[in-house]
């Protein structure tokens, strides 16, 4: 049976786990006292490269990468993400690392608070700052959701280098088609529940929480916003609702197989002012029809009360077909599904913020 | 990458290890007195900057740094802390980016003693410190 590695971030360092011969174990946490709000695995290397976007309390914002499954973690002098001087910013948290797609070896991408994008050409040692999304018009409006004002999705298009999409909390989404030079917003359809009646579809400003890309086509993609899922045949071009069989449409996290056209899976909660999941019960949806629509795929999880929830980056999808699926909860637990069953991987945890999985040769 | 005078730099790396060692200067020379390096027309010793034991890592395990200034440089032998730090940057970048952001604020959470007192209560990072300060890193209280 091949092994499977797990990364999970949390509030307080980074904790790895392999299953083996369909059991799983935890090593001891990593970069203690550090938040991990971003993972990243990129697996088109001769070794599985690892990332963490880490943030101190005391000491700052950076990323590391380890090319010994966390045995050591290497990163420059000099910061690997920093804002140019002349944008007065300062990097306060790195949200997202992508690595790019297969044909573009070498591309690793950095989502930011302050709302940045940041390309690195070197695996991922040190970034460099798109100036253009930093100079968009709109940008004096993106405006701050809870968590901060942050780039967290970055989708790259596979085949296609000039051509990107991205989502922020809050102004939504964003697509390049000429590698980064401009950017034009991709909301159109997607509902502000916080504006008043008659301005509830801007061009932008919306808080779009997380976007996940189809297997089988790139220009379909499902998307969790600040209450109401939405899907897109358009890549981003208009955005249709897709709850269909939801208990509830507010949530943080959509992931999606990454070989199985139509699939998907999310983590509903009830409402943005009762942030729990319906009933109390650890439950994840799943699509199998490319979001016509949803229904529960918990079988395993717990049945207690769970008054936890699963945040924007806390849910993946490994690279095996069908996938396996994980997920963290901001009350420290981590589980993993494979052949539709769910079983705990860890509890006690810090909060789990980000999560990514891999299955290793 | 960028730095504060915009000069691009290797990257190096470090690696998140290293024992504890000695305190030792991040220059060859001996540190002499102001007056000794001014006639010498070439570095004075500005401060000893003591960093607390979760940042030695990223000093080579060191407890202390004694960072020198270029006397007939616009620094001089009485430098204000920010040119201290400056050049912490340049002998030091793993280390100092953990002190001050890429603006070269100092974090939030971080709070610097110079000969015993916060700086807050002196002139913050214009603060003059004169040769053999002692300029201390201290985590401020925060987190849970």
């Amino acid at each position: 049976m091949a092994e499977t590695l797990l990364l999970a971030g949390t509030r307080k360092g980074l904790v790895l786990a392999r299953r083996r011969a369909g059991s799983w174990e935890t090593e001891s946490l990593q970069l203690p006292m550090q938040a991990i709000y971003a993972v990243g695995i990129d697996t088109r290397g001769t070794a599985p490269r690892l990332f963490a976007g880490a943030t101190s309390e005391h000491w700052g914002p950076t990323v590391l990468h380890s090319d010994d499954f966390g045995r050591s973690w290497q990163e420059p002098d000099h910061a690997p993400v920093s804002f140019p001087e002349k944008t007065a910013a300062a990097l306060g948290r790195v949200w997202q690392i992508q690595p790019g797609p297969e044909d573009q070896p070498g591309v690793v991408y950095a989502g930011t608070e302050p709302t940045a994008l940041f390309r690195s050409e070197d695996g991922g040692r040190t970034f460099e700052f798109n100036q253009a999304l930093w100079d968009h018009p709109h940008r004096p409006e993106w405006a701050p959701g809870g968590g901060g004002q942050a780039l967290h999705t970055i989708v790259p298009y596979p085949g296609d280098p000039d051509r990107m999409l991205v989502a922020m909390s809050s102004g939504g989404v964003y697509r390049t088609r000429d590698g980064g030079r401009s950017w034009s917003a991709a909301n159109s359809g997607i509902k502000c529940t916080f504006l008043p009646e008659g301005e509830q579809y801007p061009e932008f400003g919306q808080c779009v929480h997380k976007v996940a890309p189809d297997a089988g086509d790139p220009d379909r993609l499902y998307l969790q916003n600040h209450n109401g899922v939405y899907r897109s045949a358009d890549w981003g071009g208009t955005w249709t609702e897709a709850a269909k069989g939801l208990p509830a449409e507010f949530g943080f996290a959509v992931a999606a197989d990454k070989h199985r056209p139509g699939s998907a899976y999310l983590f509903p909660l009830t409402s943005d002012g009762f942030r729990f999941a319906p009933d109390f019960r650890r439950r994840v949806y799943r699509t199998e029809d490319g979001g016509e629509a949803w229904s529960s795929a918990s079988e395993g999880l717990p049945a207690e009360d769970f008054y936890g929830l699963v945040l924007r980056d806390a849910l993946c999808t490994d690279d095996a077909d069908p996938a396996g699926v994980y997920f963290g909860t901001r009350t420290g637990e981590l589980y993993a599904c494979a052949d539709d069953r769910w079983t705990t991987v860890a509890t006690g945890l810090p909060d789990v913020l980000s999560v990514r999985a891999t299955v290793l040769d | 990458m960028h730095d504060r005078t915009g000069t691009a730099r290797p990257a190096e790396e470090s690696v998140r290890a290293g024992e504890p060692g000695t305190a030792e200067s991040v220059r060859a020379e001996e540190p002499g007195t102001a007056e000794e390096s001014e006639t010498a027309g070439e570095w004075a010793t500005a401060a000893r900057v003591v960093i607390p034991s979760a940042l030695a890592g990223f000093a080579g395990g060191r407890s202390e740094i004694s960072v020198e200034l270029p006397a007939d440089g616009v620094a001089g032998p009485r430098s204000p802390l920010t040119l201290v730090l400056d050049e912490l940057r340049r002998q030091v970048p793993a280390l100092e980016r953990r002190i001050r952001d890429e603006r070269g604020r100092v974090r939030g959470h971080v709070n610097i003693y110079l000969d015993g007192t916060d700086i807050r209560e002196l002139g913050g990072v214009e603060t003059v410190v004169v040769p053999g300060a002692t300029v201390q890193i201290i985590a401020a209280i925060s987190g849970g």
